[in-house]
C-alpha cells in the first residue's frame, strides 16, 4: 500500500489585482517542467458568471525519483471576478486580466507506489515500518526536505509573477 | 487480457456559458479519427434537462497492447442562441457542459496468453515483474501525455483561458 509523508499541507496564496490567468498557468508550468516533473490536471472548471468569469483547477505534479519515492505537489487554483480590461502602460494600450486569485498547494511524497511491499502478510506491514521509521529515515526526510524546497520555489516563481514581494526587500 | 483502463487517465473539464456545440462534437470525433483510432459513439441519451455523448476510440499500438479513448460529454439544460459575431449570425449553444476524459490500454487484447494458467502466469511475471517499469513508460506515460494534449486541444477549442501549458 501506498504511504504518504505529508511536507506542506494546505498553504494559500491569495491575490486581488491585474494578472493574466494564462500567464498564471504558464509559470506554474514552466517551474515544474523545468524540474523535470510530469503533469496531470485532474479538474478544470470555466464559468461565467455576472461578475466576470470563474475558474477552478486542479493539478497534480509528480516525479518519480526512484522506484520506492514519488514526489507530489498538488494545487487548487480558484480565480473569482476575472474580466479582461484595458490599461494604459507608458502611453500603450494593454489588454490585462483583473480579478481575485486564491491558490491552495499541499506537497506529500509517496512511498512504495508499485506496491513493491504489500501489507496482506503481517510481515511486510512490520517490516515496512521499522523500515520507514528507522532504516531509510533519513533518506525520506531528505527527499521531504526536497518536496518542502521545491514548494517553496513554486510559490516564490507565483509570487514573482504577482509582484507580492515588492516591499519586502525596501528599507 | 489485462485491462488498465482504470488506471488514473481520468479528467474532467466543465464549462459554462455560450460555445459552438456542433463544431465541438465534429473536432472530437476528427481528432480522434485523425489520431488513426478506430472512431464508434457508443451511447447517446437525450433525456431533458440533460444530453450524453459517449464515443469510444481503439488504436493496436502493437501486436500486444491496445489504447482506449472513451470521452464523454454531458450537457445541461441546453438551448439555442443567437450571436452576431464578426458580422455574421451564428447559432450557438448555452448550457452547463462537463467533458469527462478517460482511457486506458488493454494488454493481450487477442488473447494469446488465455490459452491455460501456465501461460497466464507467464504473462503476470512478464508484465507485472520484468518488464513493469518499459510498459509504464512506454504505454502509461506516453497515453497520459496522449490525452493531456488531447485535453488542451478540447480547452482551445472552447476557448478557456487554461488552455495554455509548458509542457
Amino acid at each position: 500500500m501506498v504511504e504518504l509523508h505529508h511536507a506542506v499541507f494546505g498553504e494559500t496564496l491569495e491575490f486581488e489585482g491585474l494578472f493574466t490567468v494564462k500567464d498564471l498557468f504558464k509559470t506554474i508550468d514552466q517551474y515544474f517542467r523545468f524540474k523535470r516533473f510530469d503533469k496531470k490536471i485532474v479538474f478544470d472548471e470555466e464559468f461565467d458568471t455576472e461578475e466576470g468569469k470563474y475558474f477552478h483547477l486542479k493539478t497534480q505534479y509528480y516525479k518519480k525519483v526512484d522506484a520506492y519515492v514519488r514526489l507530489e505537489t498538488r494545487f487548487w487554483i480558484y480565480v473569482y471576478n476575472y474580466k479582461i480590461i484595458e490599461k494604459e502602460v507608458e502611453g500603450e494600450k494593454v489588454r490585462i486580466g483583473q480579478g481575485k486569485a486564491s491558490i491552495k498547494f499541499d506537497a506529500f511524497l509517496q512511498t512504495g507506489y508499485i506496491n513493491t511491499m504489500p501489507d496482506n502478510k503481517p510481515f511486510y506491514f512490520l517490516f515496512r515500518i521499522l523500515y520507514e521509521q528507522y532504516f531509510a529515515k533519513p533518506y525520506i526526510d531528505y527527499w521531504k526536505n526536497v518536496a518542502i524546497h521545491v514548494t517553496n520555489e513554486a510559490k516564490t516563481e507565483i509570487s514573482s509573477y504577482l509582484n507580492l514581494n515588492k516591499f519586502l526587500y525596501e528599507k | 487480457m489485462a485491462d488498465y483502463s482504470k488506471y488514473g487517465f481520468h479528467r474532467i473539464i466543465k464549462y459554462r456559458g455560450i460555445f459552438d456545440f456542433d463544431g465541438l462534437y465534429k473536432f472530437i470525433t476528427k481528432w480522434i479519427k485523425d489520431n488513426d483510432f478506430d472512431f464508434q459513439e457508443s451511447k447517446l441519451v437525450d433525456k431533458p434537462p440533460y444530453q450524453i455523448y459517449k464515443f469510444v476510440g481503439r488504436k493496436k499500438a502493437n501486436y500486444y497492447a491496445m489504447f482506449l479513448i472513451t470521452p464523454e460529454i454531458w450537457l445541461w439544460e441546453a438551448k439555442s442562441v443567437e450571436i452576431i459575431k464578426d458580422g455574421k449570425k451564428k447559432t450557438l449553444t448555452e448550457a452547463r457542459m462537463k467533458i469527462i476524459i478517460n482511457g486506458g490500454y488493454i494488454l493481450d487484447y487477442d488473447g494469446d496468453f488465455e490459452g491455460n494458467a501456465g501461460l497466464k502466469n507467464m504473462e503476470s511475471l512478464f508484465v507485472n515483474k520484468i518488464m513493469y517499469h518499459e510498459f509504464l513508460l512506454k504505454y502509461f506515460d506516453y497515453f497520459d501525455y496522449y490525452l493531456f494534449d488531447f485535453m488542451t486541444e478540447v480547452k482551445k477549442f472552447l476557448e478557456m483561458e487554461t488552455a495554455t501549458n509548458a509542457y
